[in-house]
């Protein structure tokens, strides 16, 4: 008989379980939706900030010093984004395999010598690296608690300033970029030095009719200010993708979780009246012969 | 009057987007008016006020925390690192901003970022005189 009280304790678990599962599904789901408003309504914002980013590059001599490729790359600063919470099933670990295979394919010489260092933002970022005793220049746990584009342009300012004063050569960026609610991107890009041809628009021909653009005060000048504005638009894009991404492999994570107590329900309630079944023929076997040998008397 | 198309960008959202008559901005090198058939420019913004002169004929008023702006093929896109509608100015936080600035320059510690909290005031200080213009003209 205990075995059946047992059974059934443990119906009531997976139950609750599936019911927790359940309800962070559906808030994930939610948080997704407004997750994914953001990201669509920057969209025509950086776009734009590309595209005249852009021209005003293709137009310039390339003296900007955020443009300057370094002679060799000397120090390597690698901005990656996880999420803070877990239970989000392959989010964080894919997208830190992905890093680690990229910093020991192009960098495994700059880590040894202490010439990597990384800026972790979301809890689960810095746990990993820091467990693997990563140089870790900066981290922000709890960072989407409170989204917001200042936190990330201060995290920006810093790169810039920092590869401006020669402490890195080279500045990476790695995110999951939202694909679709099951789908996620894993993505590394390189943030500094400015790439012109990443930026470059896809019609040649165009550039000719912008040259003569009044420019106030100066395209130099212009273009001191808007590199930077490109920069923290780039970051806080990746970091509103990489949100909107951390819901949706939630979303599907707590989908299966829940799928999989249902089975695991199913399983347990077909044991548990076979027990019971069990226990009845062997109740009713005993009064029979009970019967029966009241009967030869 | 001939009406041309017009957008506001922050990254937060699309502020405005629609059909205008003149655009006045706070240029780096003195304010100006953008008004239909401006020849093609881009130029930076200081922190200032945007007015939109709809084609409809309301004004809206913007407070705007620098960005830049560009006029090409008669329609105008200003991208603004962050702006908002003279009447969604929360007055108590400009003024709370305000306060903190003037404290962080006012104290002698070494830490502190003089460029950034000069910036912050003068931020605050916009979002606040908008504001009261706009209860003046209002009343």
């Amino acid at each position: 008989m205990a075995n059946l009280r047992d059974i059934r304790n443990r119906i009531g678990s997976v139950n609750n379980m599936q019911q927790i599962t359940k309800a962070m599904q559906m808030v994930a789901a939610a948080k997704l939706r407004k997750a994914q408003n953001r990201i669509i309504k920057t969209r025509p914002y950086a776009a734009k900030m590309q595209e005249v980013v852009g021209r005003l590059v293709k137009n310039s001599d390339g003296g900007n010093v955020l443009l300057r490729k370094p002679d060799r790359t000397g120090k390597v600063l690698f901005i990656i984004i996880g999420s803070d919470r877990g239970l989000c099933g392959g989010f964080n670990n894919n997208l830190f395999k992905v890093v680690e295979t990229r910093i020991n394919e192009d960098f495994s010489e700059h880590n040894r010598e202490g010439n990597l260092s990384l800026i972790c933002i979301g809890k689960k970022a810095s746990n990993y690296f820091e467990k693997r005793r990563y140089k870790i220049r900066e981290s922000f746990p709890g960072f989407f608690d409170d989204l917001s584009f200042t936190k990330t342009s201060g995290i920006m300012k810093a790169a810039v300033s920092g590869f401006k004063a020669g402490e890195f050569d080279e500045v990476y960026l790695a995110y999951n970029e939202f694909k679709s609610a099951i789908a996620q991107n894993r993505i590394v890009e390189s943030v500094l030095p400015i790439d012109p041809d990443t930026l470059a628009g896809s019609n040649e021909e165009e550039s000719e009719e912008h040259l003569d653009y009044i420019y106030e005060p100066n395209p130099d000048a212009i273009l001191d200010e808007l590199l930077p504005q490109h920069l923290n638009m780039q970051l806080w894009k990746a970091v509103l993708e990489s949100n909107a991404a951390e819901q949706g492999a939630r979303m599907t994570a707590m989908d299966s979780a829940t799928e999989n107590a249902k089975e695991l329900e199913r399983d347990l309630r077909l044991e548990y009246n076979q027990a019971r079944q069990s226990a009845i023929t062997t109740e009713i076997s005993e009064i029979v012969s009970g019967a029966q040998a009241l009967e030869g008397l | 009057m001939n009406s041309f198309e017009a957008q506001i960008l922050t990254p937060e959202g699309t502020l405005f987007d629609g059909a205008v008559v003149g655009v006045q901005l706070p240029g780096t090198l003195g304010s100006f008016e953008v008004r239909s058939l401006h020849a093609d420019i881009i130029s930076t913004l200081e922190i200032g006020r945007i007015i939109v002169r709809k084609a409809g004929g309301d004004d809206l008023v913007f407070a705007v925390s620098g960005g830049f702006v560009e006029v090409h093929n008669n329609k105008l896109v200003l991208l603004a690192e962050a702006a908002e509608l003279v009447s969604e100015i929360d007055v108590e936080r400009a003024e709370a901003a305000m306060e903190r600035a003037r404290q962080r320059l006012a104290s002698k510690e070494k830490s502190i970022d003089r460029e950034r909290a000069r910036k912050a005031l003068s931020r605050a200080e916009n979002r606040i005189r908008i504001a009261a213009d706009i209860s003046v003209e209002t009343r």
